[in-house]
């Protein structure tokens, strides 16, 4: 069976707690020495964006050159589509030229899905339309587990322990037990996000309390395919006892949903400097970025103690790496 | 029409089913008409008998709402392909929407779809003519020119006419002309990503059409046919908002109508399990509550006529990313089958019997009533009525898209399955155009 990563719905918890092991010891043990791993060589694997990115197709790049497979880029606009190639009939040549694997970002929802049905190869779902974004899923999980489990050896600023034993000890070393119980309120923009509805499912999945919370016309009819138990506009009432606060950047670029001023959508549904002190000890925030400064954030939360947003974006890298190694059944 | 006519024909053994009732009876026919109905007819000497044990006789199909492709031959849907699978369906008269390519939007194209007609369909068809030039929604077509060239229908089918002055000036003409003006209500700002509400949209992320979506247009159209006295129907309702506003303007006198699909009330989105394309349909398909609702609703007669919205597409043209395949499904053959599953979904307790005049009540009486075929269509199976019938044949399984299907079109729902229930012999007006289940 190919394994393909389209929606997190394709992972076990098994897969989960490997993936996000891996991650951890890649970052500690490998990135930033100044050279490459090589279990990828003589890998070719193809980014198909459909759609604009640079952090994720960029981070998809450096973990393949990370692990010393070569990407391809393809760039629809510079291709047969824009000679009126289907989707199906691009993917077929996409394959057939000898790809390894396929990363697809598509605007349609489903793309990634449609591909994986195409294609033999392992297609990884950077992000469809509004549908699901695993890997920024995985990441968050990632970034999470590594905040929490402190005694694990690979918490925030770890890295002391030698190198040499570290590798083959990761896979049994991680627990993601310290993510079962926890309160996640997710705030914002969730009729548009993609990476609600795949962070929400994950982690509800991984035992952790899923709310959804914004604005009323935001809110999903469904609060369940966000993993989510319930949907409510009351942000204070439900910050007050979560331990993860994840907000959403506000998508003005997708289509659907109604415009809200960036001062007003900070009023009511941002994390303001009162709304921080309404935490509790220890909560956690965290946004898939890039940050609306001043609209999802105040520059209070989002410089605080409690942000994890930069740890997310440090491990950006080093998940999709280990989801690389996950889809070609490589281990460390 | 090519098969020959007997000059009696003889259909014995099965049970007579039509709008009223059932009972077990024979049905002769004598030039064209019906000149017997009823128990133990004898055979009289030199005519042809056609088997109708264990099966039911019904007045022959009419479908409001038919679409080929062109009105040239070709590898797509055409006329003779097309009224093939109809006749297969039981069907014996089609109207053809003019969003072929070209649409039918001028008095040439009409007067050519007309002589094309007369060549190549197997069954009685009509083509309708286009509201607006280019089904652009922007101008009217000429209506009163295709009218005096015989159009009677009118419609931008597979376009809404988003224009409330258009539309209203079309029904205008039609309550001084009395044609029919059809419309494909969707109002595009609300109609969503290609699905409905409901699980798979959530589930995807996908804006979902809410009722709205239809009903809005469903309003404003009773409303300018209420204010116009002009003729209105309204085409593949799937919402039971839709079907509650068409009751409300019937009762207070407006001239409206309107049908159903087979799949609007066979499907609901969360069989579709994933985007698949061969479920993507406009308007989409409901969520199931809704669909059920539906569904009694037309059970309560809310509806006036079932019509297939027969939309050929090549396999390769729909088997694409959910987003970019067409619209439609290719249905013709397997309507009847598929509209008496649903109608036992909805009603298990009543009787086949019972269940099968109301499909012959929304599938022939009524749509032949809106489109005035009462020399082609019985009302009634007795005598003095036109034998256009259908021998249906409960038990014998059909595969969808199988060896006998004559559709060009093979995306449906159910492709590769098997649905109870096939049409065994038509006849048109004394001619058998199918026997056996297979073309004559």
């Amino acid at each position: 069976m190919t394994r393909n990563l389209v929606s997190v719905a394709d992972l076990s918890p098994d897969d989960v707690r490997w993936i996000v092991n891996s991650a951890l010891v890649l970052k500690r043990d490998w990135i930033g020495r100044g050279f490459k791993l090589p279990p990828l060589r003589g890998k070719f694997v193809g980014l198909a964006f459909f759609e604009r990115s640079t952090r994720t197709q960029l981070s998809f790049k450096l973990a393949c050159h990370n692990l010393s497979a070569d990407t391809v880029e393809f760039n629809p606009e510079h291709s047969s589509m824009a000679k009126g190639e289907t989707l199906k009939d691009t993917l077929a040549t996409l394959e057939a030229a000898g790809l390894d694997a396929l990363v697809i970002r598509h605007p349609a929802e489903g793309a990634a899905e449609y591909a994986a049905g195409i294609v033999s190869m392992p297609v990884v779902n950077a992000g469809d339309g509004r549908h699901e974004h695993p890997t920024q899923a995985l990441v968050d999980v990632a970034t999470l587990t590594e905040a929490l489990a402190g005694g694990s050896g690979w918490g925030r600023g770890a890295g002391s322990e030698g190198t040499e034993e570290s590798l083959g000890s990761a896979s049994t070393d991680a627990s993601l037990e310290c993510l079962e119980g926890l309160k996640v309120v997710i705030v914002g923009d969730l009729a548009r996000s993609r990476v609600a509805r795949s962070t929400g499912r994950l982690l509800a999945k991984l035992g952790c309390e899923v709310v959804l919370c914004g604005p009323p016309n935001w809110l999903p009819a469904d609060p369940g395919s966000f993993g989510a138990t319930r949907a409510t506009c009351e942000v204070d009432a439900e910050l007050k006892d979560a331990d993860v606060v994840y907000c959403l950047r506000i998508q003005h670029e997708r289509r659907g949903g109604i415009h809200c001023g960036r001062s007003d959508y900070l009023s009511g549904w941002g994390i303001t400097p009162s709304r921080l002190s309404l935490m509790k000890a220890g909560a956690l925030i965290m946004h898939p970025g890039p940050v609306n400064r001043g609209a999802e954030l105040s520059t209070a939360a989002l410089e605080s103690e409690r942000s994890l947003i930069l740890s997310q974006v440090a491990n950006g890298v080093p998940t999709r790496m280990a989801v690389m190694l996950w889809c070609f059944e490589v281990g460390l | 029409m090519s098969a020959s006519r007997p000059r009696e024909l003889l259909i014995r053994g099965g049970t007579l089913v039509d709008a009223r009732g059932a009972a077990v009876g024979d049905v002769l026919i004598r030039e064209g008409r019906i000149a017997a109905a009823g128990r133990a007819i004898a055979k009289p000497p030199g005519a042809s008998v056609l088997d109708a044990t264990g099966a039911y006789v019904m007045p022959a199909l009419v479908d409001l709402h038919f679409h080929v492709r062109t009105i040239a031959s070709a590898d797509v849907e055409d006329l003779s392909s097309g009224t093939q699978a109809a006749a297969l369906g039981g069907f014996c008269w089609v109207l053809l929407m003019p969003n072929t390519s070209p649409p039918v939007d001028r008095v040439e194209t009409f007067k050519e779809f007309k002589r094309a007609v007369e060549l190549s369909c197997l069954i009685p068809a009509e083509p309708a003519a286009c509201i607006s030039r280019g089904r652009e929604g922007a101008s009217l077509a000429p209506l009163i020119d295709l009218y005096e060239a015989g159009a009677r229908f009118f419609t931008d089918d597979g376009d809404p006419v988003q224009d409330a002055s258009l539309m209203r000036a079309a029904l205008e003409l039609s309550a001084a002309l009395g044609f029919c003006v059809m419309d494909h209500p969707e109002e595009r700002s609300l109609s969503g990503d290609g699905v409905a509400e409901g699980p798979i949209a959530e589930a995807y992320g996908l804006q979902g059409a809410p009722p709205s979506a239809e009903a809005v247009m469903v309003a404003r159209d009773c409303l300018l046919a209420a204010e116009t006295g002009g003729r209105y129907h309204a085409q593949h309702l799937s919402r039971p908002a839709s079907l509650e506003l068409i009751s409300f303007f019937r009762s207070v006198g407006a001239r409206v109508t309107c049908e159903v699909t087979p799949h609007h009330l066979a499907f609901c989105q969360e069989e579709m399990g994933r985007l698949d394309p061969l479920y993507k349909v406009n308007p989409p398909l409901a969520a199931r509550e809704e669909r059920d609702r539906l569904r009694a609703l037309v059970l309560e007669g809310c509806a006036d006529a079932l019509a297939t919205d027969h939309a050929p597409h090549s396999l390769e043209s729909k088997n694409r990313l959910f987003a970019e395949a067409p619209f439609g499904i290719s249905g013709a053959e397997v309507a009847l089958s598929l509209t008496l599953r649903a109608i036992e979904e909805a009603a298990p307790e009543a009787p086949l019997p019972e269940r099968l005049s109301l499909a012959v009540k929304l599938a022939s009486t009524a749509p032949a009533r809106i489109a005035k075929l009462g020399n082609l269509v019985p009302g009634a199976l007795e005598e003095g009525q036109p034998a256009s019938l259908v021998v249906f044949d409960p038990g014998r399984e059909l595969e969808v898209g199988g060896a006998g299907w004559r559709s060009r079109g093979h995306n449906h729902p159910l492709l590769g399955k098997k649905l109870k229930g096939a049409v065994e012999h038509v006849v048109v007006k004394g001619a058998p155009v199918v026997k056996g289940g297979e073309l004559v």
